[in-house]
């Protein structure tokens, strides 16, 4: 992703009220930036609709698909070395750029989708299936399967940091939704599950925190949300790159919750400033009211869009993002988006959530 | 000649392309789907109105 140095400097200078940033940081940010060729990233694309990769497009639609697609030269603050869906490079030509990146200090490793642990079933007792090979990412570093990749470059001691983007990457998300075969978790579940390479643990199912589940953890910020807005993960990136020590390259990840996602973000409920919102004893911020969902004319009708959402199924009230206040599909710097799903009409899924989806289903049932 | 691509990009999700080759002639392409999140089977046994918030993600 090459979003111009100059780009990104004004978009974090009017969002800086937004990401935290003050003026001194702004100042580090710019230096970060000088940062030779800019910070390397790494996308892997592991069991995901990518999804989060399209809404991450979103956010940068004022650079030129060029701009996104060149790497090189002075001006630039991030370079996307690896990245499945945009990279121009087939085949070997784009996996030797991933394992020539991941060979120098210090890169940057984003996963996007949930990692399948499971060994597909065979009734050929000849078959050479092995776990993991439920998604193949092609040969890096002489790895295959998403699993492996992402297990060798999560723990290389180039990895300056991970971002877990998407709440499959962070919690399992929709593959490791009940009924699911592959195996499939997040991120920090997999170093904590025995299932890594060179893991001593058992693969029971029971979790442990060994010593690379506390490696990977300490330099890992999960960016959850189904897809997550654009402005979160370019948020999160601003942050660190401006508190980026330039000279030892030590990180320093934004505040975060107990679930590893960045409190500027993720901090209050979607109810706190919600339209809807039907307030508490003596506050009224919405219409009052509640969509009646056994009257089939409520739902949907755009006369009623201050009512609450709560019974059919809105899980706002426990889910934490800033979506009420951010809203979707900015159009421009600093603004804030056009609508979002409680605003026009769809109750809230929780999708910020770790137990998203199971705990979150029926969606259109009061839970 | 065996002519092998992994990973295509450039699309949403994950192939491979193998592709043989005779004298420049294209003689035999196996196409190769390299991911399984087992939709179908999350599916089984919800509330059918899920359908519409699980499966937007595929």
């Amino acid at each position: 992703m090459l979003i111009s140095r100059r780009q990104f400097l004004k978009y974090c200078t009017v969002a800086a009220g937004a990401l935290g940033l003050s003026a001194t940081d702004l100042i580090k940010l710019d230096k970060a930036l000088a940062l030779e060729n800019g910070v390397k990233v790494i996308w892997i694309n592991a069991a995901t609709c990518s999804g989060c990769s399209t809404s991450l497009l979103n956010s940068v639609y004022y650079a030129t698909i060029q701009e996104v697609l060149l790497s090189g030269g002075a001006l630039q603050t991030l370079s996307l070395e690896y990245h499945p869906t945009v990279m121009a490079a087939d085949g070997t030509l784009a996996t030797d750029q991933a394992e020539a990146a991941s060979s120098v200090f210090p890169f940057v490793l984003v996963v996007e989708g949930s990692i399948q642990v499971a060994k597909p079933y065979s009734s050929n007792t000849s078959s050479t299936a092995a776990a993991g090979d439920f998604c193949q990412v092609g040969t890096i570093n002489d790895k295959d399967t998403a699993m492996d990749v992402i297990d060798d470059l999560a723990q290389s001691d180039n990895c300056l940091a991970v971002l877990c983007v998407g709440t499959c990457a962070a919690f399992g998300g929709i593959p490791a939704a009940e009924g699911n075969i592959t195996g499939a978790m997040g991120l920090l579940d997999y170093f904590s599950s025995g299932s890594y390479a060179g893991s001593t643990l058992p693969t029971s199912g029971d979790f442990y925190y060994s010593d690379e589940w506390h490696k990977v953890r300490e330099k890992t910020v999960n960016i959850p949300g189904c897809p997550p807005n654009p402005n979160w993960i370019v948020g999160t990136i601003a942050y660190m790159l401006a508190h980026l020590d330039l000279s030892s390259l030590d990180l320093t990840l934004p505040p975060l919750d107990s679930l590893r996602r960045p409190r500027m973000y993720y901090g209050e409920r979607i109810c706190n400033s919600c339209d809807r919102f039907v307030g508490t004893a003596g506050v009224q911020i919405g219409g009052g009211k509640f969509i009646d969902n056994e009257d089939p004319d409520q739902i949907g009708d755009p006369g009623l869009r201050t009512y609450c959402l709560k019974y059919i199924g809105c899980k706002g009230s426990r889910t934490k993002s800033d979506c009420s206040v951010r809203k979707w599909h900015s159009p421009g710097y600093g603004s804030t988006g056009i609508n979002w799903c409680v605003g026009a009409g769809a109750p809230c899924q929780g999708c910020t959530g770790n137990y998203f989806p199971d705990q979150m289903s029926p969606f259109h049932y009061i839970r | 000649m065996a002519i092998k691509i992994d990973p295509v990009t450039r699309i949403e999700g994950h192939l491979a392309l193998e592709v043989n080759t005779t004298s420049n002639i294209v003689t035999d392409v196996e196409c190769q789907t390299k991911l399984f999140r087992g939709f179908e089977l999350i599916m089984r046994d919800r509330n059918p109105r899920d359908a519409v918030i699980l499966t937007q993600r595929i």
